[in-house]
């Protein structure tokens, strides 16, 4: 039998030890790189100002396709193709947060929010109060914030902010008119800056149009009216996308283009082929399946055109195997009157920039604000004139406002306007627009009651303000 | 193709050159050799690959196939030799050696049941018996199975070999992955595969990096996935042990709580002196031998006067098949077998050559394979050219080394399949006979020529290596160190020629995910021998692992023509680049007493630190503690166990934790850079939100206790191993999406939840018959799984599991505290007391609620093995295996039964025609109809040896030649499922990489290939 030797003991003792001190200085075998994303901790230098303020802008960009895709499908401007089972239910208005579409379209608005917000309190930050008050960087970060909840209010039930309990549609239409105001103000100080008049005008009325609109949606006309008439009639603000057929992986695009079948122009062999050519180009059965709403078919108006016939899209399951699919609206960038050469207008592109605020729409918040009177009824007309229609025969004040919805929802055709358009109608104006009865998308279902996109999943699993009965 | 006959000869040169150095006479004076024969005590059937060695030394060689042995250089005297080999008892037997002179040893081995003297490696310095463990550790016997069945991947070792061990298989797609789990599911959003470490080198076994095949562009969706598991080649492979979970697998620490699968390679001995050769040709086909789905239509009037409205056909009859036809008449067609370009009887090929052998101070092993599986579809196949070189090299007799490299070429092209809408099968399955569609061969959407264009290929550099060296500088006193690395360089592409269906345009994409993990392991132990019998072992060590993946994508959209085939000539290039890093580093302490070799008590304490957890975070400690009791050695129970015939019992108890770690930056809060577009049409580049993070962010941890005893009885002819255990991961790491209204979306993990899985394992062998002219080896594996999610979270007491065909308000598979986990959820109309459906105020059907119905994972499974040989020469090896108590969705038949195609038996059968509500029923939202029984008893493995007597071996220059006939998933005994295949899953790929929507848990049959039929004939030569 042998005894414990010392020797071992020390043995055992010293590699102990020495696992120990190996252990302290072992750590920079723990530091690891990341080449490809900046800590947020260290975002700290001012450098970064303009870098944040694209980054806003790209958001901004992305949450306005969003809101014109899926706002267009949750009310009456487009129709489902799609065979995905999330995608039918939110065109019947029949589904909950369950649907796992309803945390993609909730994220774009609430970036959009959030980079508008931190972008604007960063660049204060770094610039100071006096400069900031005259910044058009900031100006513009705010009103652009001010969107993001505009867009929260009118596409969602509730939203919260920043972790907070849900807010109502009247909260956050009231916490983006304060962003608005402040953004005019700042961009009025810029101007007597020495900021270009250009730059000034396109964020100070997208600023005024943005106001306008949050008063609109509050129920408060006078207020709209106050901002919407000092908006140029010539004053346009667009969202841009990126050309290129196809696209250039990565680069912003308008949902639009993908979501009605890829548009191209068609090949020889595709055109003898037959197969969903419409106006000469090849819409894509496989990818297609936003189509116009039955509301929006064969109006014969410049301002919604649509394929000359029905196009096959996505094969779904209780929907309509072809259907019109949406060509460029006059919102969009690169639009064309539709004319005997090409009837259906021009097919999308990825790069169709969207009109999200205007002069026209000021005129259209005016109007709306006047009420059923004369003046509403002579710019109804102007419009139906613009576009090729007889006049008006609405003779009552609440047909004249029924010819001036009817006129906008043209003249806004999915560029993000429809869905806030329908509910404020029904929560102000005692206008109820939403479909009923039998689905225009199968002959078996019938459409829900749903009127709003909910509280996704994602943000009441990881929020514990946004708890049902938080 | 490769350049076999280059490569050949680079292998033949090597080969060459190391038979010349191995057979470099190293005799002397003072030696001599000892010669003999190892066969099976109850067969007489000849033992190759025994472990032969003098005991206090490092002589040793392995037999050869004959069984036969020659150890040379054995110094003169007397000595005890050691007989090892898995399966069978060790022996030792004493022999005298004379200068110069040979000494005759012939050997015969018993098989033995419990094997508590088989060394298994543990992760410490020092192999340890079985004895010695308080846990399982699995160990299969991979040479022998190679001989005996048609194996082409780790895969195919494993599966129905282990109990505990799961091998979910999604496709027999050739060369697609299966996911594994040992001991149920026991993490929500990470691997839940366990750690792999080939001779100790750890070892990549994520995603391969090939584009999911969707028809979709580069889109994944979803579709079968590729491991480089696959890639090893079974033949090299001497043994895999599996460590089944955390009471065993502590010392491998914050990753090892899905367990430890340790495969080792095989290796040369020293003394041997002369090479030992194999060679091995495998030929045969792959093929889809279960049956093909028939489709229905139903001629109605209808049908018969629909003319086509528009395109080159328009006026023309929309249903040619049915033109003069009785309106009611239904015509069939089954164009996956019917039309000879839908499938095909894919060759299988198998090329091994291997050479092992030794000198006085070195050893080798070194082989080249070449494997080809094509599958069924014509697009698909997966080509494998390896080679393998092991080294060994004794520097004195304190120091070896060893140095391991492998290197392999894998190529393979996935087909259009799944989910994908485009490919073959959904175009099959879902066909219209007699429809216009196609020329009226019934294909639904492609045809075969047109699916067979889908060009998803995966091209793999892949290089392991590992060196690893033994220092002893007392004989108390023993170190081992190994480092490695693993690198793997795909080569991922898909190309669409432009006027394709899918891509018009034409797109060529390419990524390389290159990836590399290099590894470092130090353990060393120091034994005592205390007083009194005791015994100790103080094992120590540290561990390091890092790896790196760097991903370049590039692709190009919008050719001109199909003769321009590189990125550069589209009209649209983008280009993409990631970088991803992760460390971790872990240190242990194990102390084990003995006492009277039958009794061990082992403690152990693992820290580890993962630069996953941020600069902030503690190390997490981890401890073990286990005993082992040889009660059959208890001299006070000697002579009740021997009455009872019983050879061995040992009791056994294991307590454990291990960890998981989430991804390399899951902790940290990031902004990262986006494209804008300015007004101009320009791009110009923002910076924006990115990963939420959570600094809070720690390892998950799973505690298990396992107990079990091992008893072998009446000399070793039966043997029973059973293994209770209980195991509790808590802390699960779950990516939940953040709250966007942060401002950062994305996904981020938090740790909350918990997970218990409990189970039963149970191991019989058996020799129910040993004649010298008939043998019959039998054994049955069977084990549970009891899965269960105790927790989520105050604010989440449920998950939903992504299936793109769950309704929107039902789910089909939920996470959900109080049921397996990924359950599955279905509802079903309401029916009044006589059966008839209950309508609505409106006629329409009511569904009710959205109830429990199962899991989706099996909760048992096991396997029954026998071998038969007879005469010595014949051996007959069949292999059943059967899971039971999970379920499948079967999106396949309820597509079939869907408005759209309705193309199934039960619409059109004349004689049992369906109501209108009937075919709403099978149409709409019940969902549970499709939730259906995935129990199975499958005859998975059949083959026949023969191996040429000596004489006419010899006759040949061979020492031994086998023929082997074998075949592989060669059918269902009994299945309760009603569609092709209930092993199948169209998520493959979800297994590795997409744990956000918990789409690992997905279980569905939609249009998967079902597992594949492989027959072979085999000829394997030793020289």
């Amino acid at each position: 039998m042998m005894s414990f030797l010392p020797l071992k003991r020390i043995a055992s003792l010293a590699t102990v030890a020495a696992l120990a001190v190996s252990a302290a200085a072992c750590s920079d075998f723990l530091t690891v790189k990341n080449p490809g994303s900046v800590d947020a901790d260290k975002l700290t230098d001012a450098a970064n100002a303009n870098l944040l303020v694209a980054g806003t802008i790209g958001e901004f960009q992305s949450a306005v396709t969003s809101a014109a895709v899926w706002g267009g499908v949750l009310s009456d401007e487009l129709l489902n193709g799609h065979n995905n089972a999330s995608y039918g239910p939110v065109d019947r208005r029949d589904f909950t947060n369950l649907n796992d579409l309803v945390g993609g379209i909730y994220s774009p608005p609430s970036r959009l929010r959030y980079h508008g917000d931190s972008t604007a309190e960063r660049l204060k930050g770094w610039l100071g109060a006096e400069a900031a008050a005259r910044d058009i960087r900031v100006a513009r970060m705010l009103a652009m914030a001010g969107y993001g909840y505009l867009y929260l209010g009118e596409m969602f039930c509730a939203a919260p902010i920043q972790l907070s309990a849900p807010k109502q549609p009247d909260e956050l239409f009231a916490l983006a008119q304060p962003r608005f105001d402040e953004a005019i103000a700042i961009a009025e100080a810029a101007r007597a800056a020495g900021t270009p008049a250009a730059v000034v005008d396109s964020v100070l009325n997208l600023a005024r149009v943005g106001a306008a609109r949050a008063a609109m949606n509050l129920g408060d006309p006078g207020k709209a009216k106050g901002y919407a008439s000092l908006v140029p009639a010539n004053f346009v603000y667009r969202a841009y996308y990126a050309e290129g057929i196809p696209p250039v992986a990565g680069n912003p695009t308008n949902l639009f283009w993908g979501y009605v079948g890829s548009p191209n122009v068609a090949t020889p062999a595709e055109l003898t082929a037959g197969v969903n050519i419409d106006g000469g180009y090849r819409y894509s059965s496989i990818a297609a399946f936003a189509s116009v709403g039955e509301r929006f078919q064969n109006l014969n108006d410049p301002r919604v055109p649509h394929t000359t016939q029905r196009m096959a899209v996505l094969n779904s399951t209780s929907g309509v195997p072809s259907q019109y699919l949406p060509n460029k609206p006059k919102s969009f960038g690169g639009y064309v009157v539709p004319d005997g050469t090409r009837p259906g207008g021009q097919p999308m592109t990825p790069g169709a920039s969207i009109r999200v605020a205007s002069g026209l729409e000021a005129q259209y918040i005016v109007a709306e604000a006047n009420g059923g009177v004369g003046s509403t009824l002579t710019f109804v007309n102007e419009q139906r004139a613009a576009n090729g229609q007889t006049p008006s025969t609405a003779v009552s004040p609440d047909e004249i406002l029924a010819d001036l919805r009817t006129q906008r929802s043209r003249e806004f055709y999915i560029d993000g306007h429809r869905l806030g358009d329908v509910r404020r109608y029904k929560a102000h104006n005692n206008v109820d627009l939403w479909e009923k009865g039998a689905y225009r998308g199968s002959s078996s279902e019938t459409y829900g009651t749903v009127e709003c996109f909910p509280i996704p999943l994602s943000e009441i699993n990881s929020n514990p303000n946004a708890q049902p009965g938080a | 193709m490769f350049l076999l006959s280059s490569t050949w000869r680079w292998a033949a040169m090597a080969l060459t050159a190391l038979s010349c150095l191995a057979a470099r006479p190293v005799s002397a004076q003072s030696t001599g050799s000892i010669r003999g024969r190892v066969v099976d005590a109850a067969t007489q059937r000849p033992i190759g690959e025994v472990q032969v060695g003098i005991a206090g030394s490092r002589l040793g060689t392995v037999t050869t196939a004959n069984g036969e042995y020659t150890l040379v250089n054995v110094p003169v005297g007397q000595h005890s030799v050691q007989f090892r080999r898995i399966g069978y008892t060790p022996v030792n037997q004493p022999a005298t050696v004379a200068a110069g002179a040979a000494a005759s040893l012939d050997v015969t081995l018993s098989q033995t049941a419990t094997q508590l003297d088989r060394v298994v490696v543990t992760g410490t310095a020092q192999a340890s018996a079985r004895r010695t463990l308080g846990n399982a550790v699995a160990q299969l016997d991979v040479s022998q199975m190679t001989e005996q069945s048609s194996l082409t991947s780790v895969s195919d070792v494993l599966q129905s070999k282990t109990p505990g061990l799961t091998l979910i298989p999604g496709s027999g797609t050739a060369g697609a992955s299966a996911d594994i789990r040992i001991r149920g599911t026991s993490s929500l959003s990470t691997s839940n595969r366990p750690l792999f470490f080939i001779d100790g080198v750890r070892f990549y076994d994520g995603t391969a990096g090939n584009f999911g095949p969707s028809g979709s562009g580069t889109a994944g969706t979803f579709s079968q996935g590729v491991t480089p598991l696959d890639f090893i080649n079974p033949d090299d492979i001497e043994s895999i042990e599996v460590i089944k979970g955390p009471a065993a697998a502590t010392l491998y620490g914050a990753d090892a709580a899905g367990g430890v699968i340790q495969i080792i390679t095989k290796k040369g001995t020293r003394g041997q002196q002369e090479v030992r050769w194999t060679a091995k040709y495998e030929q045969g086909g792959t093929d889809w031998a279960l049956p093909t789905p028939t489709n229905y239509t139903t001629c109605t009037q209808a049908r018969i006067d629909e003319r086509v409205g528009s395109g080159v056909n328009a006026g023309r009859p929309s249903w040619p098949g049915c033109q003069g036809l009785t309106p009611g008449t239904v015509i069939t067609g089954n164009p996956l077998k019917d039309d000879p370009t839908a499938l095909r009887t894919g060759a299988y090929q198998d090329i091994n050559l291997s050479a092992r052998g030794g000198g006085d101070r070195f050893t080798f092993f070194v082989s080249g394979d070449f494997n080809k599986n094509e599958g069924v579809f014509h697009n698909n196949f997966i080509e494998r050219l390896g080679g393998r070189a092991n080294f060994g090299y004794e520097v004195s007799d304190k120091m070896d080394l060893q140095v391991n490299a492998a290197y392999s070429k894998v190529r393979q092209r996935l087909p259009l399949s799944d989910d994908a809408g485009g490919g073959i099968i959904i175009s099959g399955v879902r066909g219209q006979p007699g429809a216009i569609g196609n020329d009226g061969r019934g294909w639904r959407l492609n045809t075969p020529e047109i699916a067979n264009q889908y060009d998803n290929r995966l091209d793999t550099d892949r290089y392991i290596t590992g060196v690893t060296v033994n220092y002893r500088p007392f004989s108390w006193f023993s170190n081992r160190f190994t480092t490695g690395l693993d690198f793997n360089a795909p080569l991922a592409q898909i190309y669409y020629a432009p006027g394709s269906g899918d891509f018009p345009t034409g797109l060529l994409a390419q990524r390389t995910p290159q990836t590399r993990l290099f590894s470092i392991d130090y353990s060393g132990s120091i034994t005592n021998s205390l007083p009194r019998d005791f015994t100790s072992t103080l094992t120590f060590g540290a561990q390091g692992t890092k790896s790196r993946t760097r991903t370049l994508f590039a692709q190009g959209a919008g050719f001109a023509s199909p003769d321009f085939k590189l990125i550069q000539n589209a009209s649209a290039v983008s280009a993409t680049s990631s970088f991803s890093e992760q460390a971790s580093l872990g240190y242990y302490v194990q102390e084990q007493i003995g006492y009277a070799n039958r009794v061990f008590l082992t403690g152990a304490l693992r820290a580890d630190d993962n630069s996953a957890f941020g600069r902030d975070f503690d190390r997490v400690v981890y401890p073990k503690g286990s005993l082992s009791y040889v009660i059959s050695e208890e001299p006070a129970l000697v002579d009740f166990f021997q009455k009872i015939r019983s050879d061995d019992v040992r009791l056994r108890f294991a307590y454990g934790e291990a960890g998981r770690a989430p991804g390399p930056y899951d902790a940290i809060r990031t902004f990262n850079t986006t494209r804008v577009v300015n007004g101009d049409g320009s791009i110009g580049t923002g910076l924006v939100t990115s990963a939420p993070g959570n600094l809070d962010l720690k390892p998950e941890r799973g505690t298990e206790i396992e107990y079990g005893i091992d008893a072998s009885f009446l000399n070793d002819r039966i043997g029973v191993e059973f293994t209770g255990y209980r195991k509790k991961t808590s802390d699960a790491l779950v990516s939940m999406g953040n709250a966007p209204s942060s401002g950062f979306t994305g996904l981020r993990y938090i740790n909350f939840g918990e997970i218990t899985n409990s189970g039963i394992e149970l191991g019989l062998r058996g020799r129910p018959v040993q004649r010298e002219n008939f043998g019959w080896e039998s054994s049955l594996t069977f084990s549970t799984n009891k899965n269960r999610l105790d927790r989520l979270s105050a604010e989440v007491d449920q998950i939903i599991v992504y299936n793109p065909y769950a309704p929107t308000t039902t789910p089909l598979q939920l996470i959900k505290v109080g049921d397996p986990i990924g359950a599955f959820y279905g509802s079903d109309v309401l029916r009044n007391p006589d059966g008839s459906y209950a309508l609505s105020a409106t006629g329409a059907l009511q569904y009710g609620p959205n109830e429990y119905v199962g899991p989706s994972l099996p909760t048992h499974e096991g396997a029954l093995s026998n071998t038969f040989t007879i005469f010595k020469n014949f051996r007959v090896y069949a292999l059943i295996d059967f899971k039971g108590g999970n379920y499948l969705f079967n999106q396949k038949d309820r597509n079939r039964a869907q408005s759209t195609n309705r193309n199934d038996l039960a619409f059109n059968d004349p004689n049992n025609k369906l109501t209108t509500l009937d075919s709403l029923y099978r149409s709409g939202n019940a969902t549970r109809p499709w939730i259906q029984p995935a129990d199975f008893v499958k005859f998975r493995d059949l083959s026949v040896s023969y191996t040429l007597p000596q004489q006419f071996a010899g006759q040949l220059g061979a020492e031994n030649v086998t023929f082997t006939l074998a075949g592989h998933n060669l059918g269902f005994i009994s299945k309760k499922y009603d569609g092709i295949d209930p092993e199948v899953n169209f998520f493959g790929q979800g297994n590795f990489f997409t744990y956000s929507s918990f789409a690992q848990f997905t279980r569905t049959d939609s249009y998967t290939l079902p597992m594949t039929r492989r027959l072979t004939a085999a000829i394997n030569v030793n020289f």
